[in-house]
């Protein structure tokens, strides 16, 4: 008779939010996994509706205190984009630059406290600086540097306040920008040894055959503009999203999961803006990541930390960019006016793509609203990466096979309270 | 007297979590700040680095507790609610300080003034009455323990 064992976490420790998963493995074979999501919905697609539309950008903003620019800047883009509106010049390089600082704050969290102590085998980051301090130190440093971006552009470092329709309430000075410069540039420096240090660690080896999808820039390295294309072959306007990607509710999860349509789950995130953008590095990006083994395709869920390195430092190379090369706008914003539209907007936030849609009448106020985040999109991968790793977790022992679920879950950083955002609500009436 | 900075943690829209900043609030209107750096930070992630830093801290925070409003010095562990310490949106003070202590070569110089609150169960603006007359209280043992030096191993 085959071997069989349950692993259960009731509460997964270093993610965001409140979820739990349980694997049933027999032989080497996961017959049931189950990312269980137990966070309460927070009906935000519904409360929008009534709302104005200038309102929804710091609405949205409150779904995640670690990406609150991310759901800025596709409720921005979105709404923008049934007005026909696009931003160009020192405004567009500034919304860029508040997402670079995002894109910081977030991966150098993930990387220093909540995921190398998995590679370095302690249970948390407390544990793991007695031994590995200066990287916690210097991780904990590229983090204020990207806190500080987001405070002086977005007004403070959480939930900022300086964004709306058309621009900013306030844009800064070329001075007040450029004070920031020799702390980026320490940064940058930075970022690039912590990857090297990074690829180091001992990586599993797994290769999955994911369905990655990412923004694409003719350009650039995405951050709030692109088509939404897929390594099978997506090319897709982000007004076509969803016609090509669905979502749907299971029993045990207070999230929604997507699936592409007719084929099935998919990856977004670093791994995939990564494998689909690589040329849009920076070249001393690139030859950085090659320098630590990076190379696409890299399909290995593991080495996400080491793609979270190389993108902090191709968002410091952006944001000193658009610092050197700052030219403040004529006015903080261009003007939004309001009429009857749809409009679709798609940026990438630090875990991957995050679509809005919405509708709004002539004066403005929202009739309809989608959002669908990134760890939503996740799920289904998530999931069958821990099937993918049932021949290693019945093989080890029961804690180190716990660790290693945990790690797996991990490796996509997963924010389950943007996961829980929306929860379809029926109400069946006699 | 060498700097002190007292550091207030919390949210001013999350009700009587935000009391660290209205103490710190309350010494900026006694004109407290001569020697003293107020600092108000919105990320405990931050306090890392300030615990990290020569000088001595005053963490001035709320801690749940009852009754509402009571001025105490709790300990670091006493900050360390949580199961889970460091998540995304629960890096803590008491996650904070034990991180800062971990990194450290030498003691802390930390000294922690905790008001007690009700546990936080919905966004609001402002303090409850009990927390509120409770500032002016914490504010000056905010400076009566600027007086006595004490290190955190």
């Amino acid at each position: 008779m085959s071997e069989t064992r349950t692993i259960r976490v009731d509460y997964l420790p270093r993610v965001e939010g409140e979820g739990s998963v349980t694997i049933r493995l027999e032989g080497d074979r996961a017959t049931e996994v189950r990312l269980e999501i137990f966070e309460p919905p927070r009906f935000f697609e519904a409360f929008l509706r009534g709302r104005a539309a200038r309102e929804v950008p710091d609405i949205t903003s409150r779904i995640c205190g670690i990406c609150p620019v991310a759901y800025m800047m596709s409720a921005c883009h979105a709404i923008e984009d049934g007005l026909g509106i696009r931003l160009t010049g020192a405004l567009r390089e500034l919304r860029r630059l508040l997402y670079a600082g995002e894109w910081i704050e977030s991966h150098g969290l993930h990387v220093f406290m909540l995921h190398a102590p998995d590679f370095l085998g302690y249970p948390d980051a407390m544990a793991m600086a007695k031994d590995h301090g200066p990287w916690i130190r210097k991780g904990l440093r590229i983090k204020q540097a990207g806190n500080a971006i987001v405070a002086l552009l977005g007004g403070r470092e959480i939930h900022p306040i300086n964004v709306r329709l058309g621009g900013f309430y306030r844009t800064p000075s070329r001075g007040e920008l450029a004070v920031l410069l020799p702390e980026l540039r320490w940064a940058r420096d930075a970022s690039a040894e912590c990857a090297s240090w990074a690829s180091s660690f001992t990586f599993p080896a797994v290769a999955r055959d994911y369905e990655l999808v990412a923004l694409r820039h003719p350009h650039e390295y995405p951050f709030c503009e692109g088509r939404v294309v897929s390594s099978r072959g997506l090319d897709l306007a982000v007004a076509e999203y969803d016609a090509h990607f669905v979502e749907e509710q299971v029993a045990y999860s207070n999230a929604l999961r997507s699936r592409i349509v007719g084929r099935g789950a998919y990856l977004c995130g670093p791994l995939a803006r990564f494998n689909l953008n690589f040329d849009r590095l920076s070249p001393a990006v690139q030859q950085l990541a090659e320098s630590v083994g990076l190379t696409p395709p890299c399909t290995n869920p593991f080495k996400a930390i080491l793609v979270r390195l190389v993108e902090i430092t191709h968002a410091f190379e952006e944001a000193i960019r658009v610092i050197e090369a700052y030219e403040p706008p004529p006015a903080p914003y261009v003007d939004v006016p309001l009429r009857a539209a749809t409009g679709f907007g798609a940026t990438e936030a630090p875990r991957g793509l995050l679509y809005h849609r919405y509708s709004f009448d002539d004066g403005g106020t929202i009739t309809d609203a989608k959002i669908v985040p990134p760890t939503s999109q996740n799920q289904l991968s998530i999931e069958d990466d821990l099937r993918a790793l049932a021949p290693e977790l019945i093989r080890i022992p029961h804690a180190a096979a716990t660790r290693l679920a945990e790690q797996a879950i991990r490796n996509h950083d997963p924010c389950i309270s943007c996961a829980t955002h929306a929860l379809r609500l029926r109400v069946e009436r006699a | 007297m060498s700097r002190v900075r007292v550091v207030a943690l919390g949210r001013l829209a999350a009700g009587d979590d935000g009391v660290g900043t209205a103490v710190l609030a309350d010494l900026r209107r006694r004109g407290a700040s001569g020697d003293l750096e107020l600092l108000d930070l919105a990320d405990a992630a931050h306090l890392v680095t300030i615990l990290l830093e020569s000088g001595r801290v005053v963490l001035v925070d709320a801690v749940v507790g009852t009754p509402p409003g009571r001025v105490i010095e709790p300990t670091p562990e006493e900050l360390a609610v949580t199961p889970h310490p460091v998540a995304l949106h629960g890096f803590g003070a008491g996650a904070a300080i034990a991180l800062a202590c971990a990194l450290s070569s030498s003691a802390l110089e930390l000294q922690i003034v905790g008001v007690t609150i009700a546990p936080p169960v919905r966004p609001a603006i402002g303090l409850s009455p009990e927390v509120a007359a409770s500032v002016p209280i914490a504010a000056d043992r905010v400076l009566a323990v600027i007086g006595a030096r004490r290190t955190l191993a």
